[in-house]
Formats: C-alpha cells, sequence, structure tokens
C-alpha cells in the first residue's frame, strides 16, 4: 500500500503497518460532515459509504483533523473546506472486540453492522460501519440489489439502520448495549 | 370522557408550565402566536405547501399527512406555539415525507413512506432510541401526542 499524496503526513500512510481488528472502549472516531449533516446525519445518505476515521486512543498522533485530508489522488484540493466533524466516542462494546449490531427484521431478513478498521494507502486510521444484508455485504455496486430492494420489508430494514447510525451521530458514543425500544401503540 | 386531543393539549400544558415556569402563565393566546416558522395563520399554507413540495406523494401518504395537519391544527388553537421548537420537514430517498422536531431531549422524526406506513423514531441525545412502525388505522391524535411531548 504505497501513498502518492505528498501532503499527506508520513505517519498517516499505511504501507507495511498492520490491520488492526480490535477497537476499544474509550477510543475515539471522526466523521466528517457537512453543516447540518451531523445533527440530522445519514437521513438522506446510501449505506455504503459510512468511513470515519479512527485514532488508536493515541490522540497526539492520530488528530481528529486529519479526517479533512482529501485522499483522492488528481484533486488539486490537498484538504476539504467547510465541513465539521463529529467525534464519536466507543463507551461499552459488551466484551466484544468492536461494535457488531444486529437488526432483524423477520426470520427471513437481518442486518449485521459491524466496524471494522479499512486502511486505504493514504489513510492508515480509516474505518468503516460495514453494513450486511443476510450476510452479503453491501457495496456500491450492489446496493440497488441487496438492500435498496423495493418493500416494506427492506424499506423498514434501512430505516432502522439510519437510525442505529444517526443515533450514534447524535450522541456522540458508541455503545453495543444501547437497544431500540419498540413502540406498538401509537 | 375527554377525546385524546383534549389530554394532548392538557399535558402539554403541564409541560410547558414546568419547563417554562412563570412566562407560560402569562402568556396570553393570540392568532399570530408562531410556531417558529408555522403559524396559526398560515397552518393551512404550510400544508399545501407541502403537498406542492413533495408532488410524488401516493393516497395514503396524503391521508395521513391530512390526519397529521387536523390534529396539529387542534392543538395550536389550544397552546403556547412559541414554547416548542420547530417542526421541519424533507424527504429520504425520494419517496417518504419526513416530519422532525428537535428537542432538549433529542430529535423526533415521523415518516410518511409510500408503503402506507408512519414510523415513529426518536433518538435520545443520551443515546436511547425509540421506533414504532404503525399502519391502517393510526390514531393520530396520540401519535402526535407522542412526536411533541419528548
Amino acid at each position: 500500500m504505497t501513498c502518492g499524496l505528498d501532503y499527506i503526513p508520513k505517519h498517516l500512510h499505511t504501507k507495511d503497518k498492520p490491520l488492526i481488528e480490535e477497537f476499544y472502549e474509550g477510543e475515539k472516531l471522526f466523521y466528517r460532515c457537512k453543516e447540518g449533516e451531523c445533527e440530522k446525519p445519514y437521513n438522506k445518505k446510501r449505506l455504503y459509504d459510512i468511513s470515519h476515521n479512527r485514532n488508536f486512543c493515541e490522540e497526539n498522533t492520530y488528530k481528529k483533523d486529519d479526517v479533512l485530508y482529501n485522499v483522492i489522488e488528481n484533486d488539486p484540493e490537498e484538504r476539504y473546506q467547510g465541513l465539521n466533524i463529529a467525534e464519536l466516542k466507543i463507551v461499552n462494546l459488551n466484551g466484544s472486540f468492536t461494535y457488531i449490531k444486529t437488526i432483524e427484521i423477520n426470520k427471513e431478513l437481518s442486518a449485521i453492522i459491524k466496524l471494522k478498521h479499512a486502511p486505504i494507502p493514504c489513510m492508515y486510521p480509516h474505518s468503516v460501519f460495514e453494513i450486511s444484508v443476510n450476510d452479503v455485504v453491501v457495496t456500491p455496486d450492489n446496493y440497488k440489489t441487496v438492500l435498496d430492494k423495493g418493500s416494506k420489508m427492506y424499506k423498514n430494514l434501512r430505516t432502522s439502520i439510519r437510525q442505529e447510525l444517526s443515533s450514534m451521530i447524535q450522541s456522540g458514543s458508541i455503545d453495543s448495549d444501547e437497544e431500540v425500544e419498540i413502540i406498538n401503540e401509537p | 370522557m375527554k377525546n385524546s386531543l383534549e389530554i394532548l393539549a392538557h399535558e402539554l400544558f403541564l409541560q410547558q408550565s414546568v419547563q417554562y415556569g412563570q412566562d407560560y402563565v402569562e402568556y396570553e393566546p393570540s392568532n399570530t402566536s408562531t410556531f417558529n416558522d408555522l403559524s396559526i395563520y398560515n397552518l393551512e399554507d404550510w400544508y399545501n405547501n407541502l403537498m406542492i413540495k413533495y408532488n410524488f406523494l401516493n393516497t395514503a401518504q396524503d391521508n395521513y399527512l391530512y390526519s397529521f395537519f387536523d390534529a396539529l391544527n387542534y392543538v395550536l388553537l389550544t397552546i403556547n406555539p412559541d414554547k416548542l421548537n420547530n417542526i421541519k420537514d424533507g424527504s429520504i430517498e425520494g419517496t417518504d415525507l419526513l416530519i422532525w422536531r428537535e428537542s432538549v431531549n433529542g430529535i423526533s422524526q415521523l415518516i410518511f413512506d409510500e408503503y402506507g406506513q408512519i414510523t415513529y423514531l426518536f433518538n435520545g441525545n443520551d443515546g436511547s432510541k425509540q421506533k414504532g412502525i404503525f399502519e391502517g388505522e393510526i390514531d393520530m391524535q396520540k401519535l402526535l401526542l407522542r412526536f411533541l411531548s419528548k
């Protein structure tokens, strides 16, 4: 993994650094968002490109505003301008090595949201909330056929996934034990 | 027996009395009170604008929205609308109407979707979450109470 962007600090280059699958309670994630999107996040966003930077609990090395570096090659902008940064703190992983949340619509349809370290050449701390539906990982290529299906069941699944993700941004915390209270009567 | 709109108005009055104390006691309803960008005068305009702005809404969504508007119209004539937070609108996935409001406790959302469902969501600032999916005969007044109460 070689980074060809000179303006990215060397310590952020992935090079030979290892994949760290384990996340830690107390660790922070940083999410880049437009003004207003931080308060009402993910409502309009497609559910596959949800990326963050992690800080490995090393605040002085992996800084919050590193998430503003543009890692797209051949793009004149070195840093994203005019964007806000949402900060999420992992408060409880319930004994697991990472955040994993299962959302079950019925016996035939369920999704798993999993926080994963996903380094890219110019951004070692890059991480994602990976979403899989019935064990198939959602990607830009299969989004339409795997998650964006036109039925009530899939609509409700997407809504539930958005609620999980937006709640984390809104509260600024990641807690594996926090469950949705289901309301049966208005 | 009180109907649910009376209960709604009463509960909101109590909440506001506690929250705003003396200010609320001194409040005198007037026809020019605003619900931030909504007002008692222009609530009908707001509803009509929604119908124009979100012209993709189907019959089920239209009916639910009218029912919501009807319940809200009653409430606005009964309580101090200045003391409630913004109600905003938007759309999700191009087919759903989203009505949402933010309070000191968190964000409440009502999603009127193309399948004739209304989904109520509440995300608390403390990380708490509530969800309810309703369809068919929905008691809109109770749902409005839930939407406005948090």
